[in-house]
């Protein structure tokens, strides 16, 4: 964990992002940090210990199908929303009654 | 754990509490070790809404009991069941049921900020015709990122048992009566066809998961610290739930299912065991709180006994008739009614941990009555076993027993010696009146009209 961190710091520091712009920054630092720790927190997290042994190759078939359907899930959400969006805009929307009158 | 109270042989795994009995009622301690996710599984109002959706036992809380255990924080008294049945006792749609009852538990545990930390199938027990959990320390507090701990047992305990039952064949499901974790995967994905590798959560959940297990057995233990989101974990639930729901076995026509159709008794002949059953049912007294029907079929005769308010479990060997049965229960809401795959002549034995993790089915209940309707002949000459035999296993098992002879002259009998030599010479009425009257006193008897055939009400003689 601490290496990640060093290593993550290192690339702060030559900010991916390119060169803001003055008075303005492109990607306030702060934030930077906190969204690369979250990050790495998501990825290392500290270990889980289970009366039951959850079993390595569990656990790892697990992250990779989970992951997998994370993905989908989050992609029906969006479909989700973005129909919403659409009808929300259609003359016959559900979200504006006044439309139909 | 002190001197005084003596945890359940069953109760051992889990550091965070265990269950036992003092003065014949069944408590759970939780440990101090478990406070913290004891009481968010309260605070988070999960344990609520467990409860009224039917989903957790119901506990209250007692003072500790006598003397008061060093790492006691808490003792519990479950609201008690009538029995206790086991997975490999259960038809495939009482699994299947058990393992959607689970998934729905865990999606209410992470809408709470909880997670289930085990999946076992032995968590899960039928109260009132319905699947819920009996263990109320199976939870821990989620942190985002966790995976979920009990995925291996579930796909273990629930996934490869009804895939194997759905795919391959139902009786495949008894391997859990061999493998008290769960059937292996790798073993469940040799014996599965090879068309579920084209069934994306088949292909996932059991096959690569197999092949996963046995790539990482032998490598050196070193810790895998990967994180799956809470999005991603629900997104597994919910490809757990569509698979599991996906998962079908169709009884066979052909089977001891369509016996009442096809055989013996004339359709006044059955009205007339039916309304015998039923006034027999009535004479016992003191009306019995637990009845057992031995070999019940698809349980038309256990109804009976539901119908007056008895708990009943109705057992039978056949999968395709326990499958009939729960079917028809949950269709006309009958919750007292608990039918179960048992074979009478090889009962679940004791299983585990010094033979004692597991009870025997014997060991789990006494029933008041018996009802051993169209059995004795299958257990007399299918099986070779001596009426004083039979005479003293029901004599052991009951005090009061509604049983059926049935003659040598019935088509039945006829049918299982057609292809056999009769050794049977003491196989009579007057034999059987004999054997039984040792441990019983036959009250009444009566033939079923148009068959050859007399029922019997008897209680047990007093030692």
């Amino acid at each position: 964990m601490a290496g990640a961190t060093s290593r993550m710091s290192d690339r702060v520091a030559a900010n991916p992002f390119g060169p803001s712009r003055p008075g303005r920054p492109f990607f306030r630092p702060h934030l930077l940090w906190c969204a690369l720790l979250g990050f790495g927190w998501l990825l290392f997290p500290p270990p889980t210990y289970a009366y039951i042994d959850p079993g390595t190759g569990s656990y790892l078939v697990q992250v990779v199908i989970a992951g997998l359907l994370g993905v989908l899930v989050s992609l029906k959400i969006y479909w989700a929303r973005i129909k919403t969006f659409l009808r929300g805009r259609s003359p016959f929307g559900r979200n504006d009654p006044a439309e139909h009158e | 754990m002190n001197d005084s109270i003596e945890a359940l042989p069953s109760s051992f795994r889990d550091p965070s509490g265990f269950l036992f009995f003092d003065g014949g009622v069944l408590y759970r301690q939780v440990n101090l070790g478990y406070r913290e996710d004891y009481d968010r599984l309260l605070s988070s109002g999960l344990y609520g809404s467990l409860v009224d959706a039917g989903l957790l036992v119901a506990h209250r809380e007692v003072g500790p009991r006598p003397p008061e255990s060093p790492e006691c924080y808490k003792v519990l008294r479950p609201e008690p069941l009538p029995f206790i049945s086991y997975p490999f006792e259960w038809s495939f749609s009482q699994l299947r049921d058990a393992a959607l009852t689970t998934l729905a538990i865990q999606r209410r545990c992470l809408d709470r900020g909880m997670s289930l930390k085990d999946s076992s199938a032995y968590n899960i027990q039928f109260r009132k015709g319905e699947p819920l959990l009996i263990d109320t320390l199976s939870f821990e507090r989620y942190s985002e990122g966790s995976p979920w701990s009990g995925y291996r047992q579930f796909c273990q305990h629930f996934l490869a048992p009804l895939a194997l039952a759905g795919y391959s064949d139902v009786r495949l499901s008894q391997l859990l009566r061999v493998h008290l974790d769960g059937i292996p995967l790798d073993l469940a994905s040799r014996l599965l066809p090879f068309r579920t590798r084209f069934r994306f959560s088949l292909l996932t959940h059991l096959h690569l998961h197999a092949k996963a297990q046995t790539h990482y057995a032998d490598k050196p233990g070193r810790r895998v610290r990967r994180a799956v989101s809470r999005r991603a974990l629900l997104g597994l639930i919910e490809n757990l739930e569509s698979c599991v729901g996906g998962l079908r076995w169709t009884p066979p026509r052909d089977d001891w299912a369509s016996y009442y159709g096809d055989t013996n008794y004339s359709d006044e002949g059955f009205r007339h065991k039916q309304q015998l059953v039923s006034e027999f049912l009535d004479l016992i007294r003191p009306k019995p709180d637990m009845v057992w029907d031995l070999g019940a079929n698809t349980g038309l005769f256990s109804r009976l006994a539901a119908s007056r308010g008895m708990t009943t479990i109705a057992f039978d060997q056949d999968p395709a008739c326990v499958e009939r049965n729960y079917r028809v229960c949950r269709q006309e809401g009958i919750t007292n009614l608990l039918p179960l795959w048992v074979d009478l002549t090889n009962p679940s034995p004791n299983l585990g941990w010094h033979g004692r993790e597991r009870t025997s089915l014997l060991e789990r209940g006494s029933p008041d009555a018996v009802l051993a309707l169209a059995l004795i002949h299958h257990l007399a000459i299918a099986n070779n076993l001596p009426l004083s035999r039979l005479a003293g296993f029901f004599g052991e098992l009951c005090r009061s027993l509604i049983i059926e002879f049935v003659p040598k002259t019935d088509s039945q009998v006829r049918r299982l010696l057609a292809s056999r030599e009769d050794i049977f010479p003491d196989y009579t009425q007057q034999a059987f009146e004999q054997a039984f009257s040792r441990y019983f006193e036959i009250r009444t008897v009566r033939k079923i009209s148009q068959s050859e055939r007399s029922l019997y009400q008897m209680e047990r003689r007093s030692p």
